[in-house]
Formats: C-alpha cells, structure tokens, sequence
C-alpha cells in the first residue's frame, strides 16, 4: 500500500512537472504568453503605474489590479472585458492611445502579476475567458517592478541606492542622487517666524500660508498690465506620471519636485538649474502636489510614501523614512507634508487593504525624520468613534486616507485634515451597515504637539458613492468668526467653527441629486432611499460623479475681497457595488463598477 | 460631460417664447457608458418641449447613431438626473439620424413635474435597447 502511495506521489509530480494535473493552488497555465507579459510591463510602467502604482495596488480612483480586490472585482468577468475595458477607458482622457497589442500586452501582464500562469496561447481580444480561472490573486513577484522594494528605517542615501539596485535585473538604469551639483548662494533658513507670517516674495508651502489661503499678496501683476507680460525663460518639466506640483519658492529661488521623484532647484530670476537630485527610482512617479521647507532643509512625500529631507543649499539626501508598516502591503501619498515648529505634519494613502495597522496622520522630526506622533484615521472597537462601523472587525475597516495637505492655526495650536472615505465605497461592499465609519470622511483638528483629536467633524456620515471630502481646509477669521471651509466631491461648501468643530452652514455650489435633505442644526445630509438600500448589481445613478463637483485643485481665499474662489465641474455616473471578499491582505480601493454621463 | 451640458441649461432661465406658452430644451447625448456598451451608445440631438395650457409638444432631431433608432419616449422622474418610467412614446425615424415629434396632454402634476425639470426624452436603437442618448428638459 505505501509502495503505490510512493508511486502514486511520484506520477503526479511526473505529471505536474509536465503541466498534466494542477497542484493545489495553481492555476491553469495559459490565457497568454510570456512574451506578453513581458512586453506588457514597460507599457505598464509607461502608462499606468502613476495611478496604480508600481505595485498594482492602486490609489485614489485608480483600483488595485492586484490581489483580492482586483478579483473580487474582476474574477467574475472574462479576458475580453478587461482588455475592452482597459482599451476602452486608459490611459484616463486618452483611451485607445496604445495599439491593441499593447492593451493585450498589459492585461497579460496584470494577469501574471495576479498568479496567471503564461502559456503557448497568446492572449487576444476575443479571447473570453473567465479571469478567475487564470488569476489567483497571489501576486507573483514583479520583475523589476521600480520603487517595490523599500529601503529600511531611516535609511541613509547610500542604502537606499543599494537597495533600489537589487530590484530585478530589468529596473531601467536611473541615475540617483545629485545629478546636477550647485549651491544656492546666500541661503537663508526658514524659520518658524518666516512660515506664520511669509515674506510676500515667498512661497514657502503647499496653500503659501497655514491658513491655506492659496492667496499671493503681491500686486506688480494686475488686470491692467497683464496685457504687458512677456516670456522671460521656460522651464521643461520631466514628463511621465501624475504631475501636479505645487513649487516653493524662498529668496528667489524655486525648488521644483518633477515627476520620477526628481527635485530641482532654479534660480527664479534666469530659470537657470542650481542643482538636481534624483532620490528614487521609479520613472513614472508622481511629482507630489506639494513640498516643504524648514531650516536649511526641504522635505518631499514619495509617491511610495517615503519621507525624503534634503539640504536646501545642495540638493543632497539628509535623510529618509518610510512610513508605515510594509511587511503587510505598501502605502502611497499624493501631497507632501506641512511643517509647524520643526515637526513634519504628513498623510497617508493607499490605505484600502486589509491589515492591522490603519491609516493614519504622523509628525516627524524635521532634523530626523523620527516619527513623534501617529493619529489613526480610522477608529477601532472600544476607541472614540469606534462603534461607528457597524460590528465590523478591526481588520476589515480601511479607507480614510488622507491625501491632500491640511492646514494650521498658530494660536490654536491645531492642525486640520480631511480625510477619504471608507473603503471600499459602498456600504454593502465593506458590511459596514449605516454606520458613520469614523474618522472617514471627516475635517479632523488635532493638536501639533500631541496629535490627540480635539474635535472632528464627519461631513457624510457612511459615505457611499466615492466623494471624498478629503480636500484642503481653508481657515478665515471674519469678525469673531474663526471659521474653517472645505468642500468636498459633493461639491458642498462647509463652514464650520475652528476652535469647536461645530456646524456654521453649508452652500451647494453644483447640483448634486445624491442627498434629498440636510439636517438645519448639524448638518448632517440625509442620502436618498434607494442609495440606502443599495443592493448589489443595481446601478445606483447620481450626480456629481466621482470625479467631484470639486476634486484636488484648491480654492482660493481671496483675502481683499473676502471671497473663496472655488475650482467646479459637473459630471454625473451610475454606480455599480460589487461584491468585496473579507480577508487578510484583501480589501478594495473601490470595488464598483461606473459609466459616466 | 454630458452633465455639464445639461446643468448649464438648467442654471439658464429662458423667458417664455410666447405668452402662455412654456418652451423647454434638452440636448441628447449618449446614457451612461462603460466598456461593454461603448461601441454600441453614440449620437447626439436635441429636443424642444412647448407647453400650451395643457398641451405638450415635443420635437427634435438626432444625429451619429450607431444602429437605427427604434424608440423615442418622454419619461417623467423623481428626482432630476435620475430615470423614471416613460410616460409617452414618440414618433421617430427608425435611422441612424432623424427627428422625433410627439403631442400630448399633460395633468397639472405632470406639468408641475416638468418645470421642475423631472422629464427627460430618451431614444433606444436596435444595439442599444436600454437607451442610446437622453436629455433633459429645463426652461
């Protein structure tokens, strides 16, 4: 009996080696080839990993193409849909760009990344077969997958290179450190003095000031002589990736952060380049939405949700962190930190995967990167907001990232920050019930010196629908009005008191048809029924779309007229919830299917 | 997007072309779309609704279907933006372009429900029979 066992054993790792029977957990080899998914990595790298990352993980609106929330989203549906889809929406305002072929490349690509064995049949367009019948959502290794492995703890530049060297055989050969070598002359370090009270030639962070007023007092320029302006340099950015930097500028020099994690420095006078550094690897990373300055130093967020310091004068690394706990997945950010009295104030996002650790708000010290304090965005069982997610385990609450800058009130020593939503975005989708899902969704103000929440705000209790109110926080002082303002995908403005979270008053600034009333003495919107009764597979219709009656570009407070001037769109979409496993490691930035109008 | 286009027509007060007599306007543009139905959801038109005391007529044209047209209906809503049921069919061009035209008597509700912008006109065609473009009616 044990003689035929052996024998039995060793047919089937005969067969097994041949490709004959499958092992438990493995996946049928086929559906596409080698080749084309090798072909389909530098496309994706090319055109693609910006918004979903290198990892495949996803961040924002971009959803994850790896893992359990990629099939719980797709493993239903077949080849031809993805690749239908894909060439059919992507690159976001330019689908159809790539040849078919390309678009094949890069789903044969996903699906090897998503344990998709490659096979002797190529993957066509009318290929249709069952995604999950090929896909096992263990992500295979990523071949030279730039910016997927981190550097450790405060690792120094040289660790760093080290590392980033190793990555695989095919990362691209991207010259790192200072590329460029220069010193800006007669530098002046920014203190705290300079951030609360910013000379008018100067921008010295993301909104110019800690009110987030977006608002330069200069006035040479005016309607007048506008007419009269005339090109004196111009400066070519790197291309590739998301690009939505916010320059600083101290004493006449502009430091720069460009796409594929490159910090410039250029003499604003001549455009003239004083120095360069190069402190990542990743060619298609996103050039942050803003950077920081303090001391002698400038501080950037990778897209991979490092903390870079550089030496303001030189360009050279200090040093760098990495934020978070990676042994459970990485993170992203999209915005760069805010610095008050020498600590770095940063988001976090990419926080929709299952895991333990939630996503949270930190300071770090500017001369370290030391960590001083964390504030969880997401509330656990038995904390302040904890019973807000109804009865749902520690592990399955995700979501409340938060990817744009907050703001600062010196005297009120609190720092304010809106946060995302819960993930993923229906409440069917994440079993959440009707439940609040704190701190998502919400303005938070937490003291800089502690980090403890002083008060919070939660504009749209269990949000659904994907609009963030996640948006920078305007501060205005009108009479004793110390009020804070933001607005949301909703489109909704809110005002509230600064020093107390309360409710001051909303304005609707586009038409939104999501919410049929709003609570007169909180504020609190009420959704329409068939938004509360969602169901899966129903198309849920509404209006703004997830693209935002406002998304990330900031307002302005317009301090001599008093006046907010508020960036808009209108668009609207039909939802779709989709069903999202509830495991470990699992999770979904998204988990819905859309089609715009 | 097509909302945009919508919206702004519904942000615009256009005084009563005659006295008495209430015009609405709506331009068609393709539903809601994702991958699936993206080859077969295209065109554009417009629509113009008259209300006379009681007496709606609706014309229009359209234009860049992808497949001929099969049906044209006025649909009365509940909340703007949001589909209802169809409360009239209307004559149409079974083509890839062509006009629509109906006449009907509305209640006083189902005239209240219009200017408040709760109709919307909607064409299907033979590879889209769920809709093809849709507009809605504003002042």
């Amino acid at each position: 009996m044990l003689r035929l066992r052996n024998h039995l054993v060793f047919a089937i790792a005969i067969l097994a080696a041949l490709g004959v029977v499958m092992l438990p957990g493995q996946q049928a080899a086929g559906g596409f080839t080698a080749a084309q998914a090798n072909a389909g990595r530098p496309l994706y790298t090319d055109n693609c990993a910006a918004c979903h990352l290198p990892t495949l993980q996803g961040s924002g609106d971009a959803p994850a193409l790896a893992g359990t929330g990629f099939l719980s989203a797709w493993g239903e549906r077949t080849t031809r849909d993805l690749v239908a889809f894909i060439q059919a929406t992507m690159p976001p305002g330019a689908a159809g760009r790539l040849s078919e072929n390309d678009y094949l490349n890069i789903a044969a690509m996903i699906l090897e990344t998503n344990g998709g064995r490659a096979g002797n049949q190529a993957l066509t367009a009318a290929t249709n077969a069952q995604i999950r019948t090929i896909a096992q959502a263990q992500a295979a290794p990523q071949k030279g997958a730039p910016g997927a492995k981190q550097g450790g703890q405060q690792a120094k530049q040289g660790d760093q290179q080290a590392k980033q060297g190793k990555q695989g055989k095919q990362a691209p050969a991207v010259p790192l450190g200072i590329t460029v070598a220069g010193e800006v002359r007669n530098f002046t370090p920014v203190t705290d003095a300079m951030l609360r009270n910013p000379d008018p030639g100067d921008w010295l962070m993301i909104r110019r000031d800690y009110k987030a007023s977006n608002f330069s007092p200069l006035n040479q320029i005016n309607a007048g002589n506008a007419g009269d302006l005339r090109l004196v340099w111009m400066w070519a950015m790197n291309e590739g990736g998301t690009n939505q930097p916010a320059p600083l500028a101290h004493n006449g020099v502009i430091y720069l952060n460009n796409t594929g994690n490159i910090m410039q420095a250029l003499d604003g006078r001549t455009g003239e380049l004083i120095w360069e550094n190069r402190y990542g690897t990743n060619a298609t990373a996103a050039a942050m939405r803003g950077i920081a300055i303090y001391d002698d130093k400038l501080f950037v967020a990778t897209s991979d949700a490092n903390l870079v310091a550089m030496d303001a004068r030189t360009g050279k690394t200090v040093w760098q962190v990495v934020k978070g706990d990676r042994s459970k997945g990485n993170y992203s950010t999209s915005s760069g930190p805010l610095v008050v009295k020498g600590r770095l104030i940063q988001g976090l996002g990419g926080c929709s995967v299952y895991r333990e650790e939630k996503c949270f708000i930190s300071a770090h010290d500017s001369s370290s990167g030391k960590e001083i304090w964390r504030f969880n965005t997401i509330a656990k069982q038995g904390e302040q907001g904890g019973d807000t997610w109804g009865g749902l385990p520690d592990l399955f609450r995700a979501g409340a990232e938060t990817w744009i800058t907050g703001s600062y009130d010196p005297d009120l020593n609190l720092t304010y920050w809106g946060t995302a939503q819960s993930k993923p975005w229906f409440r069917i989708s994440r079993k959440s019930g009707n439940g609040a899902t704190l701190f998502a969704n919400s303005t938070v103000a937490l003291n800089v010196d502690t980090g403890r929440l002083q008060w919070y705000y939660n504009h749209v209790p269990g949000e659904t629908l994907d609009l963030d109110e996640v948006f920078e926080r305007v501060l205005v002082d009108d009479g004793n009005d110390k009020a804070v303002f933001s607005v949301g995908k909703h489109g909704i403005l809110w005002k509230l008191d600064r020093r107390t979270g309360k409710y001051l008053g909303h304005k609707e600034t586009v038409f939104q048809n999501v919410f049929e009333s709003f609570d007169p003495q909180t504020g609190e919107p009420h959704y329409r029924n068939d938004i509360v009764e969602q169901r899966f597979g129903e198309w849920i219709p509404g209006c703004p779309s997830t693209e935002g009656g406002k998304d990330w570009p900031a307002m302005t407070h317009f301090l001599p007229g008093n006046r907010l001037i508020i960036p808009l769109s209108q668009s609207c979409l039909d939802l779709n919830a989709q069903v999202v496993e509830q495991v470990e490691g699992g999770g979904c930035g998204g988990c819905a299917l859309r089609r715009f109008w | 997007m097509a909302g945009a286009a919508w919206l702004g027509q519904f942000l615009s007060n256009y005084p009563a072309q005659a006295q008495g007599q209430e015009t609405f306007k709506g331009r068609l543009a393709p539903v809601p779309l994702d991958a699936k139905t993206r080859p077969d959801v295209a065109g554009f038109g417009s629509a113009t609704a008259v209300l006379a005391g009681t007496k709606l007529t609706v014309s229009g044209n359209f234009s860049e279907f992808k497949s001929p047209a099969t049906v044209a209906r006025v649909h009365q809503s509940r909340i703007t933006g949001i589909r209802g049921p169809a409360l009239f069919d209307l004559t149409v061009t079974k083509g890839m372009s062509g006009t629509i035209s109906g006449s009907f008597d509305l209640t006083s509700q189902q005239a209240d429900a219009l200017r408040k912008g709760l109709f919307y006109v909607q064409i299907h065609t033979e590879k889209a029979p769920d809709g093809n473009v849709w507009g809605w009616l504003f002042k």
